[in-house]
């Protein structure tokens, strides 16, 4: 199945001072070049929270929470450098989980099919003795990882909002304890940089076969 | 027939086999969830989940549905081909480069001459031996306005840690050292 939107995204818990993340601050440090931003939207630059969107490229900071995303399939390993970039130069900053995002949204030919992807992998039967017309809104799965990072694999299926009518929302969360992997002498920054360098294709593939397998066998 | 679009399956009669751990998330991935079912008077902002993965927070609808809200910045730019490159060679008006195809992996790479005219100015200075850039072309404003192809390069811009820096001067300084005696 095509997909008809699709993006991927990084996501950082842990302690952020979020007044820093604004576009001069990445072009001052060679992070964006000035082209990305000029055409910019700042929606909020704050103690407490940081929301921008350039051409590209979305960045949300909160005190707690590093989010990074693109939907330009051109642009996955940009975004990449831009997160191992920005915590290269903020090397001190104490991060402790890694998520790495695929979400898609794709059609279903029809609306036969959209209603059989939700009966395949969220049978009503069971339902239907107590409730009145069950209709899946929202599939949450969560797995073990298959290599040797620490953290699991959370999937999402739903309904889409962005593709109508029969449109299928689909997200694979790559979650990835950062702190368990740092060494004494380590920087959790040095392990987040390893980590997406070493092993940013094989998490966007394994999203990918994720997402292709269930889609394709609930049709 | 459905009535309602938003209810995505109603009837269903296969069981379902080989679910892992089906609802029973750990302790962030469940908060978004909970924000839903909570969310049937409240109006969600379309915010970022509390774990580490996107969110599809959204608006309720009508008794127990929420819009699910794409979270990622949607592009304008439809990728057809896109290639990785390294630059072997600078010239006056060309440089000679490698490029490695992304959108078939499986090709061979393949040396290319590429006119300096089509690297943006503010990426020139980084037109270097040794250098990355991403190659793409594809069509842009494909979801408003005429289509247009066009073909976009970008150099990398990666900052190496500064411990790394050291480590990678420090071998350099010693290797030199080790050739400079033999």
């Amino acid at each position: 199945m095509k997909y008809e939107i699709e993006g991927v995204s990084i996501v950082l818990l842990g302690s952020f001072n979020p007044v820093i993340f604004q576009p001069a601050w990445f072009v001052l440090n060679k992070i964006l070049p000035n082209y990305d931003v000029l055409e910019q939207e700042v929606n909020i630059v704050h103690n407490q929270i940081t929301q921008f969107r350039l051409d590209w490229l979305k960045v949300d900071v909160t005190q707690d929470r590093f989010f990074a995303s693109t939907s330009e399939t051109a642009n996955y390993t940009t975004l990449r450098d831009f997160v191992v970039s920005t915590f290269a130069i903020l090397e001190h900053t104490p991060i402790t989980k890694l998520g790495v995002n695929k979400d898609i949204h794709c059609r279903a030919e029809n609306e036969e099919t959209w209603n059989k992807i939700g009966d395949t992998l969220a049978p009503k039967d069971i339902w239907q003795k107590t409730l009145r017309e069950p209709g899946l809104t929202s599939l949450k799965i969560q797995t073990l990882r298959d290599d040797d990072l620490p953290g699991r694999i959370n999937v999402q299926l739903a309904p889409s909002a962005q593709v109508t009518p029969y449109g299928v929302f689909m997200g694979v969360n790559h979650h990835i304890e950062l702190d368990e992997l740092a060494k004494d002498d380590e920087q959790t920054s040095e392990q987040l940089a390893a980590i997406l360098e070493n092993n940013w294709d094989a998490l966007l593939q394994s999203a990918d076969k994720i997402i292709e397998t269930t889609i394709t066998k609930a049709i | 027939m459905l009535t309602e679009p938003i209810l995505f399956s109603r009837y269903g009669t296969e069981l379902l086999r080989d679910a892992i751990l089906l609802n029973d998330p750990a302790e962030n991935f469940d908060v978004e969830m909970s924000q839903e079912h909570n969310g049937q008077t409240a109006h969600l902002e379309s915010g970022p989940a509390a774990g580490t993965g996107t969110s599809q927070t959204g608006h309720p609808v009508d008794r127990h549905f929420i819009w699910p809200v794409f979270n990622v910045v949607q592009s304008d730019f439809k990728l057809l081909q896109l290639w990785q490159g390294r630059v072997e060679k600078v010239g006056t008006d060309e440089f000679v480069a490698t490029l490695f195809d992304k959108t078939h992996p499986l090709s061979s790479p393949e040396q290319v001459s590429i006119s300096i005219e089509d690297v943006n100015l503010e990426d020139r200075e980084l037109l270097r031996p040794g250098a990355v850039f991403y190659w793409s072309i594809g069509y842009a404003n494909y979801y408003k306005g005429p289509r247009q192809r066009t073909s976009r390069i970008r150099f990398r811009r990666l900052v190496i840690p500064k411990r790394k820096m050291v480590e990678r001067k420090n071998a350099a300084k010693q290797l030199a050292t080790f050739f400079a005696r033999h």
